[in-house]
Order: structure tokens, then sequence, then C-alpha cells
């Protein structure tokens, strides 16, 4: 799966967190969208809705050959084609077998996760076909050559004199940081691409099966041109987005809106089940839904992560995690950022490969708080890491730090009983008497020494509660008793 | 007052590094006229393991846990996440061994967090009147994370810090925002936690707040550390050391 | 089937854990709603007059936090004089004649917005394909229409009040790209077709024989706030929308 960086997530992470544009633009985006997402949940929506939501959603996936076989049926006898992918591999090489047999030369996207997920853009650039985005983010982002930081504001770590440069020298404008400006020029260049492109390549938020549809979500637009105008529609799905009616999108939907934008609902939803019909002035010839595992089936026999499907990737935990309020997207370095990301990554694609981003959490429940569909993540992270101290033969882990699993071993000696427990507390605070002054430990030795790099550290105390309760309080506390 | 009987989980910091904490609370409970048993033989509910992944130590500090404190019939401790660990995560731990489930169950539902304890079980609204509590001062609150959104415990501490005499309370933005601590998260990945606590700390000084009070010491020694570095003179407090002040 | 659809229906079934004799679907999957749910959010529509301008009046507000313009016109022929207006105001946006192309729709049929827009020259087609001609002719002739076109009139099907949604059905006479490609687009709706949010929206597709291949929701003028979160109106749909409720 395609990465942007060689760095680690801990170079990615130091470099985002001395970037204090970034710092204040993600704030921004976290205190306007995130906030107004927790309102909203505790306003417009309850919780019974979002439980039910999950319900419904847990039980499409548990009958999931089921419904994927209705949608199937419903959009083949539309006309459409569907096609199971088992790789990203697979789903690239259709996306380009299609494309060649339509003499396809230039392809417009609407933005996809997944299509940054099989890596498409590459292989078709490879056989001289243009791939351009149309997301307006997307399309800087690509103008760039960078990658995006978030799901739904993909160039939130630029400002607006880096894309008027950008687009000065990109798109021949005079230079202006003036946003209606750019958004005009960007306009005008991505409609001649759009309305002269002979593929659309889109993802696909949420299908209903039972009226055989997929259905995209956008405000701006591009999705429904890239959709509508070109001869060709290929819509790429992870087999998992997918609801079984009508009743459960329209939850599912309100939930989708909220979560990724605070929006009661996005500027367009469409719904596409298949190519032109006759007699319709408009629409593609030929429409393509490419339904893709890539590793999801794994997840999806697993009971510890079957829940991590029911995703309907908002993108709302990154709009409230403080850890990727520090440290944006690209330390993530996968198309899937933030907490969905440091869950799904790893399942994805190696959870050693990833051991960082299963480990660089603080466990603070914000995202499972916020999720509308209850997704448990930080549930799931402990098991990432539960994996990666021992091993698991199952996804294929290797144990992550010997050193660790070590001090953890001798962290149990210590605890299983009060001498060794002791002890270790008066080692402690035998060695610590040479650091401490006013009060407070200021360098530590051992793992202590990160935390004491930015951070004062308090000492042992003289005497532990333990030893106070024997010496002060039991004897002080008559007719109370020791055990 | 019926006659209460508490018996102290004093979690692993509070023990060894902040024991003036415990003594608070003793004398907070004391002041009620709870009866207290102490199990000196306690040392971690193994916590810091499960976070960490190393469910074996952990599963082995939670069946020493479950044997020592599972014939208690109110367990309190000075410490939201070491609650929840014991609430939530030993069902977890025990999910595949059924008999170990019913007592881990059993021990889930007997234990309470302080302030908890004080409000859901002993009834305490006044501690003005009731434990002679005075704090001369205004005070912001920081919702710890597994307090807050584990345990949903917002209104217990709330209630009681309102009702101090001579305390202010000063609500922070978002005060249930992760301070950065997140057990060995902080020292893995120290700048990350650094920065995270640097968040919390702008909204803390925000308030112009004398004290930040909280009801875990593991947050309270983030915020402190990083407090104390930066020479602020902000305090943090635990709400056991607020609640037995009495202004003397 | 082919050879790669048969292995992933075979993988998936394996990794749901089903065998043969596992029926696949444990609940009624596709009977999501709970007993009488649809007939009581269809019967929520039969709204006096009263209440269905109680919800113009919440749509009118809303709207105006999508930059959604809503106008209303006491007869159908009104409407066409508003839209001639609201074209005659408007400058074309990549320069050109002024030309409007228009959904072959009968509620449209009495805008007499021809005999309205004469007198300003502003032509009007209308996007069907004419059934004599060769169909992917008349595909290519509309396509050119709708771009060379700065105005766009569909007639929704429904529109949700609460946050202002239409939908708009496609078909035979109903181009996609009327409502996307001009750079205004008009709707039209009538006062019985507003119903009072997305459920009773959703409930109204429901209720329906079929559903076309192709059908939107949509809530005013195409938006961005890709740059530095700054909204702008016009990314690559319409920059402006107006919605006409005919209150007749």
């Amino acid at each position: 799966m395609h990465e942007q960086s060689d760095k680690s997530y801990r170079e990615l992470a130091n470099e985002a967190l001395g970037d204090e544009r970034l710092h204040s633009a993600i704030r921004m985006i976290q205190d306007r969208i995130g906030k107004g997402t927790r309102h909203l949940w505790k306003t417009e929506i309850s919780q019974e809705l979002r439980d039910k939501a999950k319900k419904a959603r847990m039980r499409t996936l548990d009958n999931l050959d089921k419904v994927l076989t209705t949608l199937t049926e419903k959009i083949r006898a539309n006309g459409g084609h569907v096609y199971f992918a088992k790789t990203a591999e697979d789903a690239r090489n259709y996306c380009l077998k299609v494309a060649q047999k339509n003499e396809v030369k230039r392809v417009v996207k609407g933005k996809s996760m997944t299509s940054a997920e099989i890596g498409v853009d590459h292989l078709l650039e490879a056989h001289d076909i243009e791939v351009v985005e149309t997301d307006l983010g997307e399309f800087i982002i690509q103008l760039a050559h960078d990658a995006p930081s978030h799901i739904i504001a993909p160039c939130i770590h630029m400002d607006k004199q880096q894309i008027g440069r950008l687009f000065e020298k990109e798109l021949g404008i005079p230079y202006s940081e003036d946003p209606p400006t750019l958004t005009k020029a960007a306009r005008k260049a991505l409609r001649e691409k759009l309305l002269s492109a002979d593929m659309g390549i889109s993802g696909c938020n949420l299908a209903c099966a039972e009226t055989g549809h997929i259905s995209l979500v956008s405000n701006e637009g591009n999705i429904r041109m890239s959709t509508t105008m070109p001869k060709v529609h290929v819509a790429l799905m992870g087999m998992e987005r997918v609801i079984a009616t009508l009743a459960e999108h329209d939850m599912l939907l309100r939930l989708l809106t909220r979560g990724a934008a605070a929006q009661k609902i996005s500027t367009y939803v469409s719904f596409l089940g298949g190519p032109r019909q006759p007699g319709e002035p408009d629409g593609p010839e030929e429409f393509h839904l490419v339904i893709i595992d890539n590793g999801r089936m794994k997840m999806l026999a697993d009971p510890r992560f079957r829940e991590v499907l029911s995703c309907i990737r908002c993108g709302s935990c990154l709009n409230i995690c403080p850890v990727y309020g520090r440290i944006g997207g690209h330390a993530y370095n996968a198309p899937y950022p933030g907490p969905i990301g440091a869950v799904v990554m790893p399942l994805f694609n190696g959870v050693n490969k990833h051991a960082d981003l299963c480990r660089g959490e603080s466990l603070c429940g914000a995202c499972k708080d916020i999720c509308p569909v209850n997704n448990d993540l930080p549930r799931m992270l402990s098991e990432l890491r539960h994996m990666l101290a021992y091993g698991d033969e199952q996804w294929d882990v290797a144990p992550v730090d010997k050193g660790e699993a070590l001090a953890f071993k001798g962290w149990y000696a210590a605890m299983s009983s009060r001498t060794a427990y002791n002890l270790l507390v008066k080692t402690g605070r035998l060695a610590q008497a040479p650091f401490v002054s006013d009060g407070m430990l200021k360098k530590g030795i051992g793992p202590l020494g990160k935390w004491t790099a930015d951070r004062d550290f308090p000492p042992i105390a003289r005497q532990t509660f333990g030893e106070r309760w024997k010496t002060v309080h039991a004897p002080r506390l008559k007719g109370d008793s020791n055990e | 007052m019926t006659k209460h009987t508490a018996t102290l989980f004093i979690q692993c910091l509070v023990d060894s590094l902040k024991p003036e904490i415990g003594d608070a609370m003793v004398h907070v409970l004391d002041t009620l006229g709870v009866s207290m048993v102490y199990p000196e033989n306690q040392t971690c509910c193994g916590q810091p393991a499960f976070n960490s992944g190393y469910r074996r130590e952990a599963t082995k500090a939670a069946r020493r846990f479950i044997d020592i404190f599972e014939n208690h019939n109110a367990i309190v401790c000075p410490s939201g996440s070491c609650v929840h660990m014991v609430r939530h995560h030993y069902l977890d731990l025990f999910r595949d061994e059924p008999a170990m489930l019913a007592r881990a169950r059993k021990v889930a539902a007997n234990t309470y967090e302080f302030t908890e304890y004080l409000v859901d079980v002993l009834g305490v609204t006044d501690p003005g009147s009731q434990l002679n509590s005075r704090f001369d001062g205004s005070v912001t609150y920081h919702d710890s994370c597994h307090l807050s959104r584990g345990l949903g415990i917002r209104s217990q501490p709330r209630l009681l810090l309102e009702n101090i005499p001579g305390l202010s309370l000063i609500e922070m933005d978002e005060s249930d925002r992760c301070c950065g601590f997140g057990g060995t998260f902080s020292v893995k990945y120290p700048e990350i936690s650094t920065a995270m606590v640097d968040d919390k700390i702008q909204t803390i000084l925000a308030t112009g707040a004398d004290a930040v009070a909280g009801c875990d010491v593991s947050c309270l020694m983030n915020i402190e550390g990083r407090l104390s570095r930066i020479d602020s003179p902000v305090r943090a407090l635990h709400i056991a050391e607020i609640l037995a002040n009495t202004g003397k | 089937m082919n050879n790669a659809e048969q292995t992933f229906f075979t993988r998936l079934r394996d990794a749901l854990g089903r065998n043969s004799s596992t029926r696949a679907v444990r609940e009624p999957l596709f009977d999501s709603r709970e007993p009488g749910e649809l007939d009581a959010l269809l019967a929520r529509t039969n709204r006096t007059r009263k209440e269905r301008l109680d919800l113009l009046a919440t749509l009118k507000e809303f709207a105006a936090i999508l930059n959604l313009r809503i106008h209303t016109a006491s007869s159908t022929d009104g409407a066409g004089k508003t839209i001639a207006e609201i074209a005659r105001t408007t400058d074309t946006e990549w320069g050109g004649e002024k030309r409007i192309t228009m959904h072959d729709n009968p509620l449209l049929h009495g805008l007499n917005l021809e005999g309205h827009c004469k007198q300003d020259g502003i032509a009007v087609d209308i996007s069907a394909i004419d059934p004599d001609k060769d169909e992917l002719t008349e595909k290519l002739r509309l396509r050119h229409q709708a771009e060379a076109a700065y105005m766009g009139i569909t007639g929704a099907d429904w529109c949700a009040a609460d946050c202002g949604a239409i939908a708009v059905m496609a078909g035979p006479g109903r181009g996609r790209a009327t409502s996307l490609v001009p750079s205004v687009h008009v709707a039209v709706l009538t006062l019985d077709q507003l119903v009072a949010d997305l459920p009773e929206l959703y409930a109204q597709l429901e209720n329906r024989a079929s559903l076309p291949v192709s059908f939107n929701f949509i809530s005013g003028p195409s938006k961005t706030a890709d740059i530095e979160a700054h909204m702008v109106h016009g990314a690559h749909g319409p920059r402006e929308m107006h919605l006409i409720v005919i209150t007749e």
C-alpha cells in the first residue's frame, strides 16, 4: 500500500510538532468541526440512533455475502458491471483494463481514499493516461506533488500563500492569496478537464443493497461531474461499504455528514446504480463497480476486528484526536490517517510495519466517543498492542520489543509481592537522590529520562502510603483494621 | 448516617509518589465517619502492562488484585483510570475464563472512584459543612479520560468543588481533552506527549485559575511536571487534597 | 459468476464462519423498519396548508445558512416570471449568449419560461432526447446544450425543509447535467412536495414502486472550504442556486 515518505512515524511526528502553522490549522478544524459534531450528538442525534446505526452496520457485516449478492444483482440488472477484486493489484489492473478497452486518454477522479489504497494513479499514468484529481484540496495536493493530510480537508497543512504561489506557477495565473480567486482559477482549469475526460473514477461512501445504488457525498460537485460527464464511470468500493436498506441509508447518511463536517447534509448526495438508461439525456455509457477485499476479509473473519469495518469514513475521529491535533496527517504516512488509520493500516499492511501507529496514542477514548457508529478504536489498539507484545501467528506478527517484554516481566516480579514492591521503591528512592531539586526530579534515568527532557517528575516520597498506614493512620483510627 | 466501611485501593503512583493524596483521602473518609480497611499486600492493578499490550503480566496482576480484594464490599480508589481498569478491562482479560470472569465481575461491581463513592454512595453534597472543607482561590477542573469517558464521572467532582467555601470553579475549554499522559505513551513518544500537555496547559492558563484539580494522579503528575518545568505558579491538586483542606 | 467472483464469495462465507447448513440471513435483513414505521412516516406528510407554510418558513431559515435562495410564487406562471427575472439579472460566467436548459417536466411546462424570457433574448432549451433521432447523437447535442447554458432549470421531486435538500430523479427528459454544469441552478417545487426532514424524504423514496438508476439530493450551490477553511461557493457545480416554491 502506497506510502509517501521513507521516514518513521516518530521522525514525521517530530517534524510536524515544530510546525506552528500546521498546529493552528488543525486546531481550527478541530475547533470548528470536532466541537460541532460533538454538539450535534448532544442536540440533534440521539445515542439511540447511533446504537441503532451500529447495529445495522454489524448486521450487514454479519451477512455480507447476502447483502453484496443483492447489490450486485441489482446493478447488473441495470446494465452495470460488478468486479470483485481480491487484491489492490487486481483492482487497479481492472481499472486499467476498462480504461484501455475504452481508449481512455484522461481520467478524472472524485476524491476517493480507496483509490489511494489501491494505488491506481501510478498504474494509469505508466500507461500514458492522464489522471486528474478534481476535489479542490486533492487537486492542490496533486499539483504540489504532496500527500493529503486529512480525510476531508486534504490540504489543511498548506496556507493560502503557498497555494497562491503554486497556482501562479502551475496554472499561470497572477499571484493571489484570495481563496475565492484561487478557487475560481481551479474551477476553470478543472472544468476543462472534467468536460473532456473519458473516464471518471470515484469511491463509494455507502452502497444501498436493496435499491442497487452506490452513493457519493460531496460539497464541491466534482464527484457528480466525474461520474456524470465521462463516458465511463468506475466506482471503487471497499467490500464493507454497503448497507442493506434505504432506511439504514437514511440513518447513516445523517451520521456521515454530521461526523464529517458537522453538516446536516452535504451539498450533493448522488445515488448511482448503473449506466445511462435508454431515453436518458446523459450519464455514463458504462458503469463499473469494483468491490475490493485487499485484506478486509481477514478483518471480517477476526472477531477482534470485524467491528472496524463498520467505519463509515467520516473522519470525525481526526477532528477530535489530541494526538492527530498535534502531529497532523502526514505523520501516519498512509492513505488512512488519524485514529482510524492507526487501527486499519496495521491490519491492511502489517502490524509490525506499523507498530508505531499501534503504540503512538494515549488511548484517551475521544475517538470512540465521537464515532457516529461507536467504533471502539482504543479497544482495537489495545488488541494490536497485545499482538505486538508477544507476537501473533494469525496476523504474522513478531514480538516488537524484547527489551520492553523483559521490562514488563521485571515489572510483574516487582508487583507480585509487597516485599518486592517495597524493595523497588527503596532502590528508586536511593537512586533518585542526586537528581532532585526544589522537590522535583529534573533529570531521570532509563525511560524516565525521556519524560524529564521536557517535564519534571515528582520524586519518590520519603514514606509510601503503605508505610504511612502502618505508622500513622492505623494506630490513630481506632476500631479500623489492617489486613 | 449508616456506618460505612471503605476498603482503600491506593494506586501505586499515589502510594509511592504522592502518599499525601492517600492521607487526604483517609482524612476525608474519617471525617465522614467511614471506617477503613487497607489490604497491605496490594501493589498495582496491572494497568501499565495492559495498556502496553502485555496482557499476560496484566492478567497476573489482575488475578492478584482479585485475590486480595474480592471479599471487600466498597473498594475505593483515588484514581479513575485504575477503577476503569478493574471495572472494564478485567472483564476483557478474563473473557475466556468463566470462573475468573465471575470473580472479576464481583470485584468490578464493588470498586468505586473516590468522588463517585463520596457523592453517589455516601451522599456528600456539601463539603463545606460535611467536611469543613475550605479553599481560598480559583480552580479549574481537568476531566481525565478514563474517568470522564470511560466511567462517565463528570458531575460528581464538580458538585464537590462547587460547594467548597472560598473556591471558585472556572471551567476550561475542552476540559476532557487528553493531557498526553497515556501511561507508557508519555515515555515512548515524549515529544508528542509534551506537545499535548502544552495544549492542555494553554487551556488551563487561559482560565486564570490558581490551581488545576483532577481525580487522577497520573494526569496531574504530567500537568504538574510541565507546569513546574515552565516555572508556572499554577498548582496541580488532587481533589482529595482540596477536600481535606480546611483553610487552617 | 466467474472464478474470481466464486472464490471471493467462498472466502467471504469462510470469513463469516458459514458452513453449508448455516442460513445466510439470520435476521430479516432487508426489513430494517419497525412495524408501521414507514406508514407513520408517510402519514406525517398529510399536512394542512398552514403546516406546509410552517415548513416553508423552516426551509427559508435553514436555506440562508446554505446560501440557497428561496423564492415563493403564488402560481406556476408567477414562478416563470420569477425565473425570467433571475435570468435577466444574472450574467454568464463563461461568456457567450444567455441560454437556459430545462428539464422536460410537466410542472415546468406551466412556467411559460420561453414566453417570459423572450423580451430579454434568452433562449430556453429542453433537455430531452428526440425519440425520432439517434440516441447517441442526441446525447451529444444535449451535452453541448448543457455546457452552453448558464442556467439550468429542474423540477424537484421533494424537498426536506429542515436541511434544504431537494431530491431530483434522473430519467428521460431529466438530464443530470442540468442541475450541475450551468453556473446557476433553479429548482421548482410545489408546496405539497415539501416534507419535514430526511426521514420523511426517504420514506417517499421507499414508497415508490421503483427508483431511477440515478438521483441526487441537492442542497444549495456547490461549495468548498479546502483553502484555509474559507467557504467559497461555486467549486465545480453551480455557484448559485435558487429554489422556487409555488404556493398555490
